[in-house]
């Protein structure tokens, strides 16, 4: 099973939430976003260790922009789950709870609400009630059953990892233990007990130790008084029998030490791998069906290589072998970039609406799309995701570029937030759709590429994309959209600023042309070219150009380029233009995104 | 005791019979032949707790289909003593309870049943209504319309597949007729009982997902009286068994099936034990007749069967008695003279041991209102009773009635039991949080301002109506039937009506284990078993009818058979002397052949 849909009406920071989800959860957003808030949404259905009292919310927790919540307001969860029928434990407990016009999907659903028998509106939180249903009648409730076999489980955010491991009662290792030993033959303990017995013995033979010992009884005895008497002796732990698993301890460095004096890191990561194991035990003797870990801030207390390889091991090999989904609330770009792509919900406020939300799960991609994407996220470290705002760009010239003449302009790119990703080549589609589907503002820079006797290359290129962000956005294929834009492919003019308003920023040739020939920049680039060693033939070329612009023999400038370096001589230049003004097409591209984030 | 060990310990006594064992130790599918007395009940119970501790983990259950809720109820008393209550992971009901709570209301909207919003179950006269509307549209004749009833509920059994061309070609009249009474009850948002297992049907066979659906709630599904439960459950069988993957453990015995007009089936659960893939178990021992009266039954039923008395069962004895006179000079002898000599020879025997049998209601008139004559109680189980047994509401006020009668003081019957039955009658509408508390004070506190046995029952009965449960049969879509059963009675009880002079005691002495004789047809009779059973009017063009179809003259001898196997000790056969049943005779002479 996994949960596909998540909607939240009226519960803290959300007016109304509704999120596609493909199974597991990786949200990310700003602080105070209401990432926790959607966490604890979740648990109102799933969390089997919340009192009825908790469900039993507040006032305090209907959304703010509610003002007073009359008899028609009520806090509602829902989340959709699908693929419940592979496991015939989980589609027994979930089959009763299928949607009335859709037998594939099961719905659950927590509402807070005025109560059944109230009259007129409700004065205080006594006047509303919770109730926890399934499928589309709330005469189909369900409980603490279900929540002991689909279950959910947090991890919240500044856990005691190592406090947790040094005490029996809340030790994840208590549970793996104790089940074990279930196995082990009490005769067999026997051995080990006297053997325990033996060493404790041994202790004694040391002069000092056994001093001390008697020298604690004594005391302890005057202190008591006889009848109070409780005998203190120094050992290596009770030596019961049946209690000698107790005194177990995890122990690391080939045993040489304790876990408490491993870093706080080693002691996230042992308590996580002995969680995992703990849910493959109970999956394995039947104790539960399916379970939701959360993890609040998984980045806490691990180095950024650490978050990575714990974490894409938890989604591809724990995920894989364990019917579980995996939810998390993280700022770490570290950790959405091994997050499966489809995972991703991003959260954001808005003015009126509360917080609403975005995710990858239903972008469609293809598959070859889907790798580029996810080896880019990886690589990057999903920097996308952490943007405000986003300028896709071909290639690093432009990376390094951008950044300068947004300064000029007066946008400063890092104090908006906005970040210049390069796609390596022109293949925009899908970094489109992602961001689309985040809805998150970007801009797409890209190179005209005209050919000899044919159209140019972006005319084409253009067209495809804005078909597929516009499919994306709206969920049907932009049929007028794309009519209108082969119409206006008569003419370049008209085309490019059509396209414009969708995103899509063109120039007149390349990115390097297009600066040789805006008056600005030509004096600058002969200087970027002069720094390098070049042939009598070349250094020509460079004097003629200089000379007259107009005489720019593109293939052999290009050729200059390619033999710096197309980063490097972007780097350079970058250096030389300060305060120089961007050409048009760049100033637009960088203002579109400026002006929506 | 754990519940594990307590069915361990019943399992015990199973082991010395090879039958029950096998059946008891079956892993796959597997059908149970039960003769008469043979222990099926026990077997079948002690099988379904070991089914649930060892077999079917949780979530899951197992789903134990019945004919009635007669056998549902004494199923879940049985697997209550073996510490297993009934609700979460066990459902025991009837195949239309299964139908409906298992499949129609859950499913009826996304299974696409095209049925009205919050439809309910019709009542008699809903029914009645609906019946003559639809006549009045497709027939319009001179018949009154309710006589067309019978037939078109065996028309709509027969055939199970409304979309094959059979279902207009065979009789078109009839087709037509159901579909407008069917519309009709949509149209007041009604379903009857015959819908219940044909929308099931209907909705498994649209629908594959629901098959998988029932499955992983039930992976094993035992079956009860097979023999009688017709051709929809056989369909659902098969598929839910033989294509889903579910494993069946089928109880019956074909030679026990009588209800040929309600449908049943006796050679469906034959087929079944043919299969390659299903075990068959024989049990043949029987435990509950005296070894005479087994050889006996053998003659009454004319098959070759190798049924025997267990070992160490008494003799048991088969007495004849020709009468002259008419039916009601007979009643009188039957309590004027054979009673009295049977509770001469019999000091120990209490009332509750003797079963007075006979093939139809009007001749248990007579037989009740001889008994009154003489003074004797007597609790009548078929449709002239003063309400039908099978009322589930009704046999719960009774409980409630003893409850207020002094049972209250030993906790016979306990609160929690009242608690429990009425929980699980009325749980459609306890769904909210709270509700069941209210419930339970409600009930809690109409009882026990109303403890008073000599109150009369017109004013108990309107009281616990309104104060505790008037609301709740109203919320329950299954009810209305027998709401309007409590209805009928309290009717009755009222001062013009025929029973206004009962008090709360005599209907608390309605319920099961007070001492009074037992008048039943033979037909409510099957399952059950007395000392002492008196087979009264069994009389030729009685039983059996006169020129009865070969087919329905073995229905009738297999009728004659069921009573019969009632007994334990003693067996009376009362009967016209100048015109006894062939049964009768063929019995008869054949024992005396046999010295």
């Amino acid at each position: 099973m996994y949960l596909s849909r998540i909607k939240i009406e009226n519960f803290r920071n959300f007016s109304d939430l509704d999120v596609a989800l493909d199974g597991n959860i990786v949200v990310v957003g700003e602080n105070r976003v209401g990432k926790s808030n959607l966490l604890y949404a979740i648990r109102l259905i799933f969390d089997p260790t919340l009192p009825d009292s908790a469900r039993q919310l507040g006032l305090e927790d209907f959304w703010d922009g509610l003002g007073e919540p009359d008899e028609d307001d009520k806090i509602v969860v829902a989340v959709e789950i699908k693929d419940f029928d592979d496991d015939l434990d989980i589609l027994a407990e979930m089959t009763d709870f299928r949607l009335d016009d859709d037998p594939e999907t099961v719905r659950l659903t927590y509402e807070f609400r005025p109560r059944g028998d109230l009259e007129g509106s409700p004065a205080s939180e006594d006047d509303y009630e919770f109730v926890c249903y399934g499928g589309e009648s709330d005469t189909k409730t369900f409980g603490h059953a279900q929540r002991r076999r689909i279950t959910m489980e947090v991890l919240p955010a500044l856990r005691d990892a190592e406090g947790d491991l040094a005490t029996w009662r809340r030790s994840p290792l208590r549970p793996l233990i104790e089940s074990a030993f279930r196995g082990v033959e009490r005769n067999e303990l026997e051995e080990i007990k006297d053997a325990v017995q033996a060493a404790t013995a041994r202790l004694g033979d040391f002069e000092a130790v056994k001093e001390l010992e008697e020298k604690l009884g004594t005391r302890f005895a005057e202190m008591s008084g006889p009848k109070q008497d409780i005998k203190p002796r120094l050992g290596f732990g009770a030596t019961e029998a049946t209690r000698l698993y107790r005194n177990i301890r995890l122990l690391i460095d080939d045993g040489q030490r304790a876990i408490n004096d491993a870093s706080l890191g080693s002691a996230n990561i042992v308590f996580l791998t002995l969680k995992s194991l703990e849910l493959q035990r109970q999956m394995n003797e039947n104790l539960r069906d399916h379970t939701l870990l959360a993890i609040e801030e998984p980045e806490a207390h691990l180095h950024p290589h650490l978050q990575r390889s714990v974490y894409r091991d938890l989604f591809e090999d724990i995920g894989e072998s364990t019917p579980l989904s995996i939810l998390l609330t993280t700022h770490s770009p570290h950790i959405a970039s091994v997050a499966p792509l489809r995972s991703l919900v991003l959260l954001k406020e808005t003015a009126n609406d509360g917080a609403v939300g975005h995710s990858t799960a239903s972008i469609s991609l293809s598959e070859a799309d889907e790798e580029d994407l996810a080896r880019y996220l990886d690589v990057t470290r999903a920097e996308m995701m952490f943007a405000r705002g986003i300028i896709l760009v071909e290639g690093d010239a432009e990376k390094f570029l951008l950044p300068v003449l947004a300064e000029t302009i007066g946008h400063p790119l890092d104090h908006a937030g906005i970040t210049v990703c390069s796609v390596a080549g022109t293949n925009f589609k899908p970094y489109a759709k992602f961001l689309t589907a985040l809805d998150i503002p970007f801009s797409i820079v890209t190179d005209w590429d005209p050919v000899e006797g044919k159209k140019p290359l972006a005319m084409n290129r253009a067209l495809k994309l804005i078909a597929a962000m516009e499919h994306e956005r709206t969920g049907e294929v932009p049929v007028e959209v794309v009519n209108e834009l082969k119409e206006l492919a008569k003419n370049a003019n008209d085309f490019s600023d059509r396209c414009e308003n969708f995103g899509v920023f063109t120039n007149t040739h390349t990115l390097e042309v297009d600066l040789f020939k805006d008056e600005d920049f030509t004096a600058e680039i002969i200087a970027v070219l002069r720094e390098q060693k070049w042939s009598q033939e070349r250094r020509n070329w460079i004097d003629g150009w200089e000379v007259d612009r107009d005489t720019l023999d593109v293939e052999n400038y290009l050729k200059l380029i390619e033999s710096v370096g197309k980063g490097r001589f972007a780097q350079r230049l970058a250096s030389r233009i300060e305060g120089i003004e961007p050409p048009t097409y760049i100033k637009r591209a960088i203002e579109f995104v400026a002006d929506r984030v | 005791m754990s519940e594990r060990a307590l069915y361990l310990q019943a399992a015990e006594s199973l082991r010395r019979n090879p039958g029950q064992w096998a059946a008891y130790d079956s892993l796959g599918h597997c059908v149970v032949l039960a003769g008469p007395g043979s222990g099926k009940t026990k077997t079948l119970t002690v099988k379904l707790a070991r089914l649930l501790a060892e077999d079917v983990q949780e979530p899951r259950g197992v789903a134990c289909i019945t004919y009635n809720n007669e056998c549902a109820r004494e199923l879940e008393s049985r697997l209550a003593a073996l510490g297993i209550e009934p609700g979460g992971r066990v459902f025991i009901g009837t195949v239309h309870s299964f139908s409906l709570t298992q499949i129609v209301l859950p499913y009826a909207k996304v299974a696409g049943l095209g049925l009205p919003d919050e439809f309910s179950v019709a009542t008699q006269s809903e029914r009645a209504s609906a019946l003559e509307r639809a006549y009045r549209s497709v027939i319009d004749g001179p018949d009154n319309p309710q006589t067309w009833d019978f037939r078109m509920g065996n028309y709509r059994r027969a055939i199970l597949n409304r979309n094959s061309p059979q279902w207009r070609e065979r009789d078109p009249v009839l087709a037509a007729l159901v579909e407008a009474f069917e519309d009709e009850l949509r149209a007041m948002a009604r379903i009857d009982f015959d819908d219940m297992p044909l929308l099931a049907l209907r909705a498994l066979r649209a629908n594959e997902w629901l098959q998988r659906a029932l499955l992983a709630k039930y992976p094993v599904l035992v079956v009860d009286e097979y023999q009688d439960l017709g051709r929809a459950l056989h369909r659902m069988v098969l598929g839910f068994c033989f294509s889903a993957g579910m494993r069946l453990f089928a109880v019956g015995d074909p030679d026990q099936s009588i209800y040929g007009f309600n449908g049943a089936r006796p050679d469906l659960l034959q087929q079944l034990s043919r299969r390659d893939d299903v075990e068959t178990v024989h049990l043949r021992l029987n435990y509950r007749c005296g070894s005479r009266i087994v050889t006996g039954s053998r003659y009454a039923l004319g098959e070759d069967r190798d049924y025997e008395a267990a070992e160490g069962a008494n003799e048991g004895t088969i007495h004849f008695h020709p009468r002259t006179g008419n039916r009601d000079q007979q009643a009188d002898d039957l309590f004027s003279s054979l009673l009295p000599d049977i509770r001469e020879r019999l000091p120990d025997l209490r009332l509750a041991d003797i079963a007075i049998l006979y093939p139809s209601a009007p001749i248990g008139d007579a037989v009740a209102s001889a008994a009154q004559n003489y003074g004797l109680p007597t609790i009548r189980t078929d449709k002239n009773s003063l309400y039908p047994r099978s009322s589930r509401l009704m046999r719960w006020l009774e409980q409630c009635a003893e409850w207020c009668c002094g049972g209250w003081r030993t906790g016979t019957p306990r609160f929690r039991t009242l608690m429990n039955d009425g929980q699980r009658i009325f749980s459609e509408s306890l769904t909210a949080e709270g509700d069941v508390l209210l419930f339970q004070r409600r009930l809690l506190k109409t009882l026990w301002e109303r403890r008073d046995s000599t109150v009369l029952l017109h004013w108990w009965l309107n009281e616990m109506r309104r104060e505790a449960i008037a609301e709740l049969i109203e919320g329950c879509r299954t009810l209305q039937d027998e709401g309007e059963t409590l209805g009928a009675f309290i009717d009755r009880a009222a001062p013009d009506g025929d029973c206004a002079e009962m008090t709360l005691e005599q209907f608390a002495g309605r319920s099961e284990g007070k001492n009074c004789i037992s008048l039943s047809t033979l037909h409510s009779a099957k399952g059950r078993e007395f000392v002492v059973v008196i087979m009264f009017g069994m009389n030729d063009g009685t039983i059996p009818w006169h020129n009865q179809s070969n087919q329905r003259l073995v229905e009738w001898r297999r009728l004659f058979y069921v009573g019969f196997t009632r007994a334990k000790q003693e067996l009376h056969i009362m009967y016209a002397a100048n015109m006894p049943s062939p049964f009768v005779k063929e019995v008869e002479e054949r024992l005396n052949a046999d010295g």
